[in-house]
């Protein structure tokens, strides 16, 4: 399996393990490390004081990671985050 | 390495500059402090978890097989979600620029911070001790 592909696949299957569970989020974007060894991944929460679900991703992330000897930063923002710091 | 002690004073090290950020506004270096406050308290109860090697019980690095998170992650899984809450959140601050509410702020100190404070200090202080990290 080429690289790229290897990259589409994680990631892939991150989203899905995201989206699939939790209908209140979204993969914004994703962005695997050269050695494939890190997936960075921005999920876009619908209300980002819904605690209980992020809680619920990260759990759910870390059981993508043991299953696919990868690490996964997972990190949230809101559908109106301009990305600027507070 | 630092010993036990050591890290239990990095860890109110951090939590206080953590505080302190708060009152000056600024906030999105105050998920870093308690971020770090979380992995020191993290790191001077790990020679009291089982099964892990003496490299493990001393890491020196976020990622890898003897990474702090990978041990928290596999060995002490209940708390992995908050540990990595506050891991992500100082990411995000540290490498991406985004902004962090104030709410979020506050949840990290008040929801991610304090289970993993008790359970430090269940694993290394007497039973009824009650210290800065059992009272957070």
């Amino acid at each position: 399996m080429s690289s790229a592909v290897a990259d589409r696949k994680v990631a892939w299957n991150f989203e899905r393990t995201v989206t699939d569970a939790f209908a209140s989020a979204r993969v914004a974007w994703t962005d695997l490390s050269a050695d494939e060894s890190l997936l960075e991944a921005m999920v876009v929460l619908q209300d980002p004081n819904d605690w209980d679900v992020r809680l619920a991703i990260l759990q759910a992330k870390g059981e993508f990671e043991l299953a696919n000897d990868v690490r996964v930063i997972c990190m949230f923002q809101s559908p109106d985050d301009d990305g600027i710091p507070a | 390495m630092p010993t036990a002690k050591e890290h239990e004073t990095y860890a109110r090290q951090h939590f206080d500059e953590a505080e302190k950020m708060k009152q000056t506004q600024k906030l999105r270096w105050g998920t870093v402090a308690y971020f770090y406050s979380a992995m020191h308290m993290v790191q001077a109860a790990l020679p009291s978890v089982p099964g892990l090697t003496t490299a493990q019980q001393s890491p020196e690095a976020h990622k890898g097989p003897d990474g702090t998170s990978t041990i928290v992650l596999r060995h002490i899984t209940h708390l992995y979600p908050f540990y990595d809450s506050l891991f992500s959140s100082s990411y995000k601050v540290r490498y991406r620029g985004g902004a962090i509410a104030n709410a979020e702020i506050e949840r990290h100190r008040h929801i991610d911070l304090p289970p993993i404070g008790q359970w430090v200090c269940a694993q290394t202080h007497p039973a009824d001790c009650d210290c800065w990290m059992r009272a957070m």
